[in-house]
This record gives structure tokens, C-alpha cells and sequence, in this order.
């Protein structure tokens, strides 16, 4: 013989609605106080034989994807769905309206599962008080449940629908003052009944599992709110774009004060060329072809420009390598604000040479109308350019900060702070 | 006193090693209860048949709640008015017995409490204050359960069949006290509500 303990006995099914005589599921467990006909609207008293309490007529279901007797896994548990309530509150002359679901688990008792706007939360009772004082003013922090949550809002809300089994006898339009902090995705909530002061604890749920665990198909409108107790998730590809980001700024800005530091390369000749009416020329030798050669031209222009048209040809071959021509114009003067300038007596240009050996740059002065001024022509080879560099961190860091704008909007739009209109 | 084998005194079938540390055990083979009196065994009736119910709590089974362990060892359950609950008999790390009661999903872990005051069953009403041990305590629950099963082992004998009154009272920062009246005299036990989503069991599916 083994231990003498036998299977549950079958539970009682269904009633039959003492008013109207529809059957009703019942799934709840013996702590369900008042059965609400889906038919009817009668209440009616679990414990006295389902006497009829009162009855509520044309009470309109308020919208939202579960129906009482379906059965999901909520936080591991498994829990069916007894009755539903819904709720309406008025938060800032503004109404807003949601739904909660009675759900009970014979091992983990009575919750709610609730549904505003598209999200889903699920909610508990909690014998954890406060640990700090009622101050319950707006932002500031309340201990509570071993977690630092911080107060959101308070407002009366009210009871719109009734239907299917619940743990207390309710009334349409019976009232509770709920003050509600969060940690995200957590909340903490005081319920202040007409006789007794109840606190709860929520989570938010990942709406696409939970829909999922009661074999609802998501069919319903994205939510256009952030929830108050709504995590910040970012995604994966956010996530990956700002941890680049975080990776390769440093990198790149390393490399653009390197390249600034030893990028300027090595200087292979510099001349005044006095006559560029006659056109004048050089010569120098470029080493390496693979890396970048700069050519300065430096003139004392002064509120005047000046033009240079000029051909760089590679001596061996005698092919034109680049015609390029370059202004250089510099103005000076005082107004009321002071001296001021404008534009400059210097002008670069950077090429690749096709190939090692000398080179051979002739300048004229293009524009008949130009000022006519020696210029002195500097020429560097080996060099590296460090702006791209800085270009590329400040691109890799806005990447970086990319998250962090994306979570300040979001903790705005949370709190009401982003001056948007949700509707 | 050190084990030598007992057999209960109805059937003749050996009781657990563990009935050197309990008051009380239920004979799995004949389904009696056994108390344990002056190093004597008498049965006590019947240990009443546990209908087998979804629970958190399995005896034999360590279960974790945050800091805490403790292991059921024995299981009560009582019917009242509307329903019925499990009293578990548990003992944490430190070998120390904790009552834990379940009523679907409502859980509170109790350890015995001395009270210094004398106490009368018609002055516990529900809604009244009682001051306990210089504390205020507020009557939340008063009603009369009746014994319906047993299981595993108690550090008292219980009866199946055998009424008890009792009433909970709700005392500062969610503490927990309940009062037992039965054969003219009062036990109490304190202790917390537990929140079922934080046990770990191989039972809690968290």
C-alpha cells in the first residue's frame, strides 16, 4: 500500500446563471467570491449558493484579445483567465480606459493580466509596504518590494464592466484611488479602497509571448504609447550600432591625432616664383607614388586676388598629370565691429602621382584682370590627411550616442515629457 | 531518545526515523495517525485521505524562498467554510520548525509565538484590535476549521475530524499572527505572507 492520498476530485465545470439560467464557467478556485453572467449581468455570491446580488444590464465588453477560460503561462506560471473587468480613469482631463483580467492558478492564487493601448502588464498583490514616507509627489523615489521605484501618478479609477468570476463582490462605478511608482519593467502600486488599502506589484510582459502563450494571434494595433512601466529595449541592430560605435570612435580619433601629428609629410622643395606673367616653373622629384603630394601656393595678396592656371607634367613620360587653376583672394578692412578678413592668401592641392620621378609644375597668371604677385610654391610628399579621421569619430560617436538619444526619447515620451500629443 | 525501530501500534509496519524528532506521524501503510507520549505510541485515529492538489509545497522536497530553505515534512489540511487549506510542518537549515499555511496561492510561514496576554474567544471579533506583546494587531479572519487529512510528521498531535477555531490578526509591516483555540486553550504562531512568484521549488514551474 502506498501513501494515502487520492486524485483531486473533478471540479465543478460550469453553473448555470441563477437569473437567466446561461451556463457559466466556472474555473476559479474557492477564494473567487462573486460570479458576473456574461449573458446577464447578474451577480451573484460564490459563497451562498450563487445567491443573485444585483444585476447590471447592457454592459458593453471593452475591447482587448483574451476571453475568460483561456489558459496561458504568465512568469512561468500557469494561469487561466476566471473574469474580466474593465476600468476607466480620467488622468489629467483626459479618460483613459483599459481591461483587466482575473486570472487565477491554484499554486500561485489570484492576479490580473492587464491590456491598455496594446500593452500587456501583469499585476499581484504584495504584502511588501512602502519603506519610506507617503510622499507620493510626482518623480520623487519610493522604496518598496526590496526595489527603488520612483512615483508616476496618481488617479480614481472606476469600474465600467463586470463579467466572469472575481475575488471580491463588485460594483459598477465602485472607485479606488491607485498611486502608481515604476522601475521599469516593474511597478509598484497603493490601492485605496472604500475599506481597505491594497499594494501591488507589476511587470510589464512582452506582448508578442504573451499573446502567443494564450494562442492569441496578434492581430490588434501596435501600441502608440510607451507604457509607464515599459523597458527600454533597443534592438539588436541599435544595440550592435552603438557598441561600433563605442569601439571604433576612440580608434578613429587616435589615428585622425596621429595622421595630425606625423601626417604632414616630408617637404621636397620650396621657391618664389616671381614672374608668373612669363610663367615660371619647377622641378621636383616624388619617391613614393602610393602616397599622397601637396602643393602650397602661398601669395601677399592683400584686398586683391590673384590667378594661377597651372600643369603638372611627369618629366619622363611628358603626360600632363593635372591642369588645375586656383584663386587666391584675401580682403582686410574695420567696420563697427572691429578688423575683419576674408578669404586667404594660401591654397592646396593634393594629388597622387601616377608614378616616381621628378615632376615639373608650371604656373602662369591666368586671368588678365588678376593682381600680378610672386608666389611661393611649397612641395611635400608622404602625406596623410586626418580630417577623414575626425570625420569618421564624430560619425562612430553619434553612433555611439545613438542609444542614448533613442532612450532619452523614450523616457520622455514615458514620462509626458516630449511635448507630444499621444493621440 | 535514539531510534531502535518503532512499528506503529496498529498495523506493525515500521515508522519513519523521523518520528525521533516529531510529535506525530501518519502511518503510511494503515493510514493511522501515531503519537508519539512518554517514549509511547498510541494511535490517534485516522490520518483522512488528502485529495492530491497542484501545490508548491511537496513533502520531502526543499523549498527556497529568497534567504530561506525549509523542507515540508508533514501536511495538514483543513476545511473551512468556503474552501480548504494545507498547514505544512517545515523545518528551515538550523533544524527550527516553521508552519506554513497555503491557500491557494496565499501563503504565510508562521513560527510559534508566546503571548503574554490571556486571551478570550468572544473578545476576538472580526475588525477589532487586540494588543499582543505590546503590538496592535487588527482581527482580519475569525472562523472554525475542521482537520481533514494528514500527512508526513507534526511536532503536535492533530486530529482528523477535530474542529479549531482560529483568527488571523494583521499586525504593523504586513506581520502576521494566528491564534488557535482548541481544548480550552490558545496557540499562536507570527510570521509573514510569502509571495509565491519568489519560491523556487521543483514544483514552482519559476
Amino acid at each position: 500500500m502506498t501513501d494515502g492520498f487520492s486524485p483531486a476530485p473533478s471540479r465543478l465545470a460550469a453553473i448555470n446563471c441563477t437569473a437567466c439560467g446561461s451556463p457559466l464557467p466556472a474555473l476559479a478556485g474557492h477564494r473567487a467570491r462573486a460570479m458576473v453572467c456574461s449573458y446577464c449581468g447578474a451577480v451573484m455570491d460564490r459563497h451562498d449558493a450563487y445567491r443573485l446580488l444585483t444585476r447590471y444590464r447592457d454592459m458593453q465588453r471593452p475591447e482587448g484579445p483574451f476571453q475568460i477560460g483561456m489558459t496561458g503561462e504568465i512568469l512561468g506560471v500557469e494561469q487561466v483567465i476566471v473574469g474580466i473587468v474593465g476600468v476607466t480613469a480620467s488622468i489629467e482631463h483626459e479618460d483613459y480606459h483599459w481591461t483587466n483580467y482575473q486570472l487565477y492558478s491554484p499554486t500561485h492564487g489570484y492576479s490580473w493580466m492587464t491590456w491598455f493601448d496594446g500593452h500587456i502588464t501583469h499585476s499581484r498583490k504584495t504584502r511588501d509596504m512602502p519603506e519610506t514616507g507617503g510622499n507620493f509627489a510626482y518623480k520623487a523615489p519610493l522604496a518598496a518590494a526590496g526595489r527603488q521605484f520612483q512615483m508616476y501618478e496618481q488617479y480614481v479609477a472606476r469600474i465600467s464592466y463586470l463579467e466572469g468570476e472575481l475575488t471580491w463582490v463588485p460594483a459598477l462605478g465602485d472607485r479606488t484611488q491607485v498611486i502608481e511608482a515604476i522601475d521599469p519593467p516593474h511597478g509598484y502600486s497603493v490601492v485605496i479602497g472604500e475599506n481597505e488599502t491594497e499594494f501591488e506589484f507589476g511587470t510589464y510582459l512582452d506582448r508578442r509571448e504573451t499573446l502567443a502563450a494564450f494562442g492569441v494571434a496578434d492581430e490588434f494595433p501596435r501600441a502608440r504609447t510607451v507604457h509607464a512601466i515599459q523597458p527600454f529595449l533597443p534592438g539588436s541592430f541599435h544595440t550592435a550600432l552603438s557598441g561600433a560605435g563605442k569601439l571604433f570612435a576612440p580608434v578613429a580619433l587616435v589615428l585622425g591625432l596621429t595622421f595630425l601629428v606625423i601626417g604632414t609629410g616630408k617637404k621636397i622643395t620650396e621657391t618664389v616664383i616671381v614672374d608668373t606673367d612669363a610663367g615660371g616653373s619647377l622641378v621636383f622629384p616624388l619617391t613614393r607614388a602610393d602616397r599622397l603630394a601637396e602643393l602650397r601656393l602661398t601669395a601677399n595678396v592683400v584686398n586683391a586676388w590673384s590667378w594661377y592656371d597651372m600643369e603638372l607634367i611627369h618629366e619622363e613620360s611628358e603626360e600632363t598629370v593635372a591642369e588645375f587653376d586656383k584663386g587666391l583672394e584675401y580682403y582686410e578692412g574695420y567696420d563697427s565691429d572691429g578688423r575683419w578678413t576674408e578669404g586667404s592668401q594660401t591654397a592646396t592641392f593634393r594629388f597622387k602621382p601616377p608614378a616616381a620621378g621628378a615632376y615639373r609644375l608650371t604656373i602662369t597668371t591666368g586671368d588678365p584682370k588678376s593682381a600680378r604677385l610672386p608666389v611661393r610654391v611649397e612641395v611635400r610628399e608622404n602625406v596623410m590627411l586626418s580630417r577623414y579621421l575626425f570625420g569618421l569619430s564624430i560619425f562612430f560617436i553619434l553612433c555611439w550616442l545613438s542609444l542614448w538619444f533613442r532612450q532619452s526619447r523614450f523616457e520622455a515620451r514615458r514620462w509626458g515629457d516630449d511635448g507630444e500629443d499621444d493621440d | 531518545m535514539g531510534f531502535d525501530g518503532m512499528n506503529c501500534p496498529n498495523c506493525g509496519a515500521d515508522l519513519p526515523e523521523t518520528l525521533t524528532r516529531a510529535k506525530m506521524v501518519a502511518c503510511r501503510y494503515c493510514e493511522s495517525a501515531v503519537v508519539l507520549e512518554d517514549d509511547a505510541l498510541r494511535t490517534a485515529g485516522e490520518k483522512g485521505v488528502m485529495a492530491e492538489e497542484p501545490s508548491l509545497f511537496v513533502l520531502g522536497r526543499e523549498i527556497r524562498y529568497r534567504r530561506e530553505s525549509w523542507l515540508p515534512v508533514g501536511q495538514a489540511r483543513f476545511s473551512y467554510g468556503t474552501g480548504w487549506w494545507d498547514e505544512f510542518w517545515a523545518v528551515d537549515g538550523g533544524g527550527e520548525g516553521v508552519w506554513i499555511s497555503v491557500d491557494e496561492g496565499e501563503i504565510a510561514v508562521e513560527r510559534p509565538y508566546e503571548i503574554d496576554v490571556t486571551l478570550s474567544p468572544w473578545q476576538l471579533k472580526r475588525g477589532e484590535n487586540v494588543s499582543l506583546n505590546g503590538e496592535t494587531f487588527t482581527v482580519t479572519e475569525a472562523d472554525t476549521a475542521t482537520c481533514m487529512a494528514l500527512r508526513g510528521e507534526f511536532p503536535e498531535a492533530l486530529h482528523v475530524g477535530q474542529a479549531y477555531r482560529y483568527w488571523h490578526l494583521s499586525g504593523p509591516m504586513g506581520r502576521l499572527v494566528t491564534l488557535e483555540f482548541s481544548e480550552g486553550e490558545f496557540a499562536a504562531s507570527e510570521g509573514v505572507w510569502v509571495d509565491p512568484y519568489l519560491i523556487r521549488s521543483e514544483n514552482a514551474g519559476a
